[in-house]
C-alpha cells in the first residue's frame, strides 16, 4: 500500500511509520527480518512501555531489522479482508507473512482474539504446524496455554537479561528448519516451545530431550542504565497515554493477595534516582513533551521518591511541564508527595482503594492509611480537583453484601470532607470492577464469584448510592472478566476453541457471548466448567529457585 | 512581560499532510521546547509556549499557513534559523522568517 492510499482511512497517521527520532535502517538481503506486532491500535500500543523498550533494542541490533505493526482499525481491516490485501508494517509496508519472526507483545487475555485477527490479515496461516514461516514469538503471559496451536515459541517474563543471547541465536538459525530452531532456541533460558511439552493428568511434562524442566521465569535482575528507550519516538498523533514515562522501579514492595502483576514482576528492584533523573532530563531534551510521568507499580512506594521529585520539579516547573504519578495509594505519605506537586495543575486523584471494609482490606493484604487518605481528599479540594477518581473491586473471597453496601457510605463521608472545605461536592467516578482469582497470587485457587451473586451486588450497590448525585458508578462487563478468568487458567485443550470461536467471529458473532463459547466447547464434547474446575496452572512448570518465586511472604 | 515575535510561513508536503491542524500545533510546540530558544510561555491553567496558526491545513492536502512564534527575548531570524529548522520534519518547509514590527 502507498502513503497516499492511507489517507483513505480515519487517522492515517497511525499507519504512516516514520516518527521523530525513528533511526530506521532499510532491511538488506541477509538481515534477519522482523515485525514486533502490538494487539491494539497504535495509540494503545505506543504508549506501552515495555513495546518501546523491546523495539529499541531490536533495532539497534546488527544484522536485523526491526519494524512494527499494531492492530489496524475497523476501517483498514475490512478493507484489506475485502480486497485480500495482508496487513502490513509501518515501517516499509511489508505484508506480515513475508518477515522471518513477528514478535508479539501480549499481556491480556482479551486481546487473543485480536492477535488472531492480525496474523490472520497478516496471510498468515492460524495452525503452526502447517506454516514453516514466518516464526511467531510471544512474550508477556502468564498462561501461554490458550495459544499453544498458534504460537511456535513463548518467552517467559521479563525480556532484558536473555535478549542478547536470544536475538544471536535467532540471527543463527535464521536459514535453519523450524525443528532445528526450536532446538537452537530452546537452550535458552525463558524460551518455552510448547511443542516440546504435552498434557499428561492435567498437568504439563516435557515430551521431547530438549524439553527443559523445569523451565524458568527471568528477569532483569540489575535495572540499571540500559533498556530504557532513549530515542523516545514521538507520535504525530495523540496516544492514550501521551507522555513520556520513566520507570521507577519493577516490581512492587507491597503484598496484596489478588495482586498478579506484583507476582509477575517479583522481586522488586529500583532505579537510583539519579539515574531516574538523568533519564527523564534526557527524555525531555530528546522531545519537548509537555508531559512526564514516573512509571511502576505503586509508584508512591518508590523509597527515593522525595528526594527525586525534589531534584526533578526545579527543572521541570520552569520550563512548564507537568509531572504525572499513576494512581495513588494513600499509605502515610502520600499527600506529603501531593502537596509538593503543586504547578502540576492537571494532576488530579486517583485511588485504588479496592474495597471500603477495613476487615477485608486486611484479608486481601491491601493496607490503606486513612488519615493519609482524608489529607488527600482535603487537598483535593482545596486545589480544586473537581473530579475524583476511585478503584473499588466486588466479588472478594468472602465478601458479604453489606462489606459492598459500604462502598457508598464510604464515598459520602469522604465526598462530605471534601465539601466541608470547598462547599460542594465533588464529582466521583467510580471504576467498580469483578475480582478475578488470578494464577500465581494467593487467591489463584479461588473461584470466581458467579454471575448471579455479582449481579446482585452491583444492583444493590448502584441503588445505594442512587440518591448521590455526585457518585457516577462503571462496572466492567461481566463477560469480559469471565473470559478472563477463563483463559488465565485454561490448559491448552482450549486453543482449538479459541480458533473455533475466532472463525465464527469471523463470520459475525461476537467474542463476548458466552453461549458462543459453551456451545463450541460442547461440539467437542467438553464443557466450559473444565477448563475452571481441573485445577491446572502453569506455574507448575516454572523454577521457583529462591531468587524467583511468586508467593506474597505474608 | 515583554515579549518579541516572529512570524514564519510554512508548507506542509508529503508526510506532514498525514498532520492534522492539531497535530502540526502540537509538533511546533515540542519543537519550541527542544529548540532551547526562549520561550514565552502563555498564562492559565495549562501554560504553554505561546503560537498563533493562520488558517487550517486540512489533513490530506498540501498548503501553506503562517504562524507567529513569541519569545521572552529578541530572536533574529538567523537565530531562529539554526535553532529551530533542525527540530522540525523535512517535509514541513519553512519558507520565510521574519521580524514583526
Ligand atoms: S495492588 Fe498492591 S501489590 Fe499490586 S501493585 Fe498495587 S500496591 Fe502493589
Amino acid at each position: 500500500m502507498r502513503d497516499t492510499d492511507l489517507l483513505k482511512f480515519q487517522r492515517p497517521a497511525r499507519y504512516l511509520g516514520k516518527e521523530q527520532n525513528l533511526e530506521f535502517k532499510e532491511p538488506q538481503s541477509k538481515d534477519l527480518r522482523v515485525c514486533l506486532c502490538f494487539p491494539e491500535i497504535y495509540e494503545v500500543g505506543m504508549s506501552n512501555l515495555g513495546f518501546r523498550i523491546v523495539y529499541e533494542f531490536f533495532s539497534n541490533f546488527e544484522g536485523l531489522s526491526c519494524e512494527r505493526c499494531f492492530m489496524p482499525a475497523e476501517d483498514l481491516a475490512t478493507y484489506l479482508q475485502e480486497r485480500r490485501e495482508p496487513l502490513f508494517s509501518l515501517e516499509t509496508k511489508t505484508p506480515l507473512k513475508d518477515f522471518d519472526l513477528l514478535a508479539f507483545s501480549l499481556n491480556y487475555e482479551l486481546n487473543f482474539i485480536n492477535f488472531l485477527k492480525m496474523i490472520s490479515l497478516g496471510g498468515i496461516e492460524l495452525d503452526k504446524s502447517k506454516r514453516e514461516k514466518p516464526l511467531i514469538i510471544v512474550g508477556g503471559l502468564t498462561n501461554p496455554e490458550p495459544l499453544v496451536s498458534f504460537v511456535d515459541i513463548f518467552f517467559l517474563g521479563e525480556f532484558e537479561p536473555q535478549a542478547n543471547t536470544f536475538i544471536k541465536a535467532l540471527k543463527l538459525s535464521k536459514s535453519l528448519s523450524k525443528r532445528e530452531k526450536f532446538s537452537a532456541l530452546s537452550e535458552i533460558e525463558g524460551v518455552y516451545i510448547p511443542d516440546f511439552y504435552c498434557l499428561e493428568r492435567n498437568s504439563l511434562q516435557p515430551k521431547e530431550k530438549e524439553a527443559k524442566f523445569p523451565l524458568t521465569w527471568q528477569y532483569y535482575q540489575e535495572f540499571k542504565d540500559n533498556f530504557y528507550p532513549k530515542n523516545w519516538l514521538i507520535p504525530y498523533i495523540p496516544l492514550v497515554f501521551d507522555r513520556v514515562q520513566a520507570e521507577v522501579q519493577r516490581g512492587c514492595p507491597n503484598s496484596c493477595r489478588f495482586c498478579q502483576a506484583r507476582c509477575v514482576y517479583f522481586p522488586y528492584r529500583q532505579r537510583p534516582p539519579a539515574l531516574v533523573k538523568k533519564h527523564l532530563i534526557s527524555l525531555y531534551e530528546k522531545t519537548g513533551y509537555e508531559e512526564i510521568s514516573l512509571s511502576g507499580l505503586s509508584v508512591i512506594d518508590y523509597s527515593s521518591l522525595e528526594e527525586l521529585l525534589k531534584e526533578i520539579i526545579p527543572y521541570f516547573e520552569k520550563r512548564k511541564v507537568g509531572i504525572l504519578l499513576p494512581s495513588l495509594r494513600p499509605q502515610g505519605k502520600a499527600s506529603k508527595i501531593l502537596k509538593l506537586l503543586n504547578f502540576a495543575k492537571k494532576t488530579g486523584l486517583t485511588l485504588a482503594l479496592e474495597t471500603a471494609n477495613p476487615l477485608l482490606r486486611r484479608k486481601i493484604g491491601k493496607y490503606i492509611d486513612i488519615d493519609d487518605l482524608k489529607e488527600l481528599v482535603k487537598l483535593a479540594s482545596h486545589r480544586q480537583y473537581r473530579v475524583l477518581k476511585f478503584y473499588f473491586m466486588i466479588g472478594l473471597p468472602g465478601e458479604s453484601f453489606e462489606e459492598v453496601l459500604e462502598i457508598g457510605s464510604f464515598l459520602k463521608e469522604l465526598a462530605l470532607l471534601y465539601k466541608k472545605e470547598k462547599g460542594s461536592y465533588p464529582q466521583m467516578n467510580v471504576t467498580i470492577s469483578y475480582f478475578i482469582p488470578k494464577p500465581f497470587t494467593d487467591f489463584e485457587k479461588e473461584k470466581m464469584a458467579d454471575f448471579e451473586e455479582l449481579i446482585k451486588k452491583k444492583d444493590l450497590l448502584k441503588k445505594s448510592v442512587r440518591s448521590l448525585r455526585f457518585i457516577k458508578l462503571k462496572f466492567s462487563n461481566y463477560r469480559v472478566s469471565f473470559l478472563e478468568y477463563l483463559l488465565s487458567r485454561a490448559n491448552r485443550r482450549i486453543s482449538p476453541l479459541l480458533r473455533e470461536v475466532f472463525l465464527k467471529v469471523e463470520e459475525g458473532a461476537d467474542y463476548l457471548d458466552l453461549a458462543l463459547w459453551k456451545e463450541l466447547s460442547q461440539k467437542n464434547n467438553l464443557e466450559l466448567e473444565y477448563f475452571l474446575e481441573e485445577e491446572f496452572s502453569f506455574k507448575s512448570i516454572i523454577k521457583k529457585d529462591g531468587k524467583v518465586f511468586f508467593k506474597s511472604s505474608v | 512581560m515583554e515579549r518579541f515575535s516572529l512570524r514564519a510561513v510554512f508548507r506542509k508536503e508529503k508526510t506532514m499532510i498525514f498532520l492534522s491542524h492539531l497535530d502540526i500545533y502540537r509538533l511546533l510546540l515540542r519543537a519550541l521546547r527542544r529548540s532551547g530558544l526562549p520561550l514565552f510561555y502563555s498564562s492559565g491553567f495549562n501554560p504553554h509556549p505561546k503560537i498563533s496558526m493562520g488558517k487550517a491545513l486540512k489533513l490530506g492536502q498540501t498548503g501553506e499557513t503562517e504562524v507567529i512564534f513569541y519569545f521572552k527575548e529578541k530572536i533574529t531570524p538567523d537565530e531562529f534559523r539554526t535553532k529551530f529548522f533542525p527540530q522540525i520534519p523535512e517535509d514541513l518547509k519553512i519558507l520565510k522568517v521574519e521580524e514583526l514590527s
